[in-house]
């Protein structure tokens, strides 16, 4: 009989240190830092988090539509200085 | 201006001009062009100065080198910058670029013109909209004349677009060829080996005397026979210190070492500044002493 896996498990973090608004987070030996504000409630230097991403559709952006109005006089040709 | 004044102003144009000193030997000095490959830490930004003045900034760093990158510019560049050029759209490259459009000014900005969701692109496009910059896009065999004999031309993007490689955004970089008299520079963004084979494959002119080393000197940039065919006697790998990807590359600077190329690191030189008649190079490093390389 096959054996069943378990699900991996979620990675975990450890809260470094906290100072001037910013998280010092570990992952293993990988140390990163986020805005303190993205830590869960009661979060503090010393606690241990877990980590779960996911994808999700890119939110609406102006970007393209503002870069084509800005490039409408573009013809692609040799520019001078 | 009455016809007295304008002759009174003549008369001492003309005495200023009698007290000038003459260039050394009576010989005239050649306009020069510079470039500065500017310390951004783990990301690219380099000046061009072309012999008539006209400015390009060719990536803008990291967002956290954005203060080092506009006081910088507040020292070697007037006014606003004639051309902002991106070659790719990663953090890395285009992070200070928004300071530098809201600070420093640029009358003109080129990229590549295939979207991207990132949400700093969204505030750099709305920083060129706001300073009403017009935008051009990057295209393949685009040419820009600098000013004083000296031009900028785009060698990629590749058309069509390379796709299923290791990093499509990388590998899509906008590389430029800059010529000015018998001296060259090549800047490479963040070319991959995909791109590097797509220019020989299309038997583009890639040899240069400088050559912005791709990617930080990762080792998915600068395969030998790149690097062969661009025979650099000068190589400039912008980099942070102790970055976290361990770029540069040991078998990347191997390989730079073989072809004979003159290594500077921004990581350890500071940032880097190569100055040419059209003829020889003057290269100096902010952290180490002023070097020649002679023309091939």
């Amino acid at each position: 009989m096959k054996k069943q896996q378990s699900p991996p498990a979620e990675p975990l973090l450890f809260v470094d240190a906290i100072e001037e608004g910013r998280a010092s987070l570990l992952l293993d030996e990988d140390a990163f830092t986020v805005p303190a504000s993205l830590l869960p409630a009661g979060a503090r230097a010393g606690s241990w988090l877990s980590l779960s991403l996911r994808v999700v559709p890119a939110p609406p952006s102006r970007a393209d539509a503002i870069r084509k109005k800005l490039a409408r006089d573009d013809d692609g040709g040799p520019i001078k200085l | 201006m009455t016809a007295k004044l304008a002759r009174r102003t003549l008369l001492l144009l003309a005495g200023l001009l009698a007290l000038s000193p003459a260039p050394a030997g009576g010989a005239r000095e050649a306009p020069r062009l510079r470039v500065d490959f500017i310390d951004v830490g783990q990301g690219d930004a380099a000046l061009i100065t072309s012999p008539t003045g006209k400015t390009v900034l060719v990536d803008g760093g990291p967002h956290e080198s954005s203060e080092a990158l506009v006081s910088f510019l507040r020292d070697h560049a007037r006014g606003p910058l004639d051309l902002v050029v991106l070659t790719h759209r990663h953090a890395d490259h285009f992070g200070g670029l928004r300071a530098v459009i809201e600070t420093t000014g640029a009358l003109l900005f080129m990229d590549s013109p295939k979207p991207h969701p990132g949400r700093e692109r969204e505030r750099l496009m709305q920083a060129l909209e706001r300073r009403k910059v017009p935008v051009r896009s990057a295209t393949r065999g685009r040419e820009i004349d600098l000013g004083g004999g000296a031009r900028l031309t785009l060698l990629t993007p590749p058309e069509p677009a390379l796709t299923r490689v290791r990093d499509e955004v990388n590998a899509n970089s906008v590389v430029l060829r800059l010529d000015y008299g018998r001296s060259s520079f090549l800047f490479t963004g963040d070319a991959e080996t995909a791109t590097e084979r797509w220019l020989l494959d299309g038997k583009a002119d890639v040899h240069a005397q400088v050559l912005k080393v791709a990617h930080h000197g990762s080792s998915y940039s600068s395969m030998a026979r790149f690097l062969q065919a661009v025979r650099p006697e000068a190589a400039v790998i912008s980099v942070g210190a102790n970055n976290e990807y361990r770029h540069p590359a040991p078998a990347t600077l191997r390989r730079l070492e073989s072809v004979g190329a003159r290594v500077y690191r921004t990581d350890l030189d500071g940032s880097v500044t190569v100055e040419t008649d059209g003829q020889r190079l003057s290269i100096r490093a902010a952290h180490g002493p002023r070097e020649a390389v002679g023309a091939r």
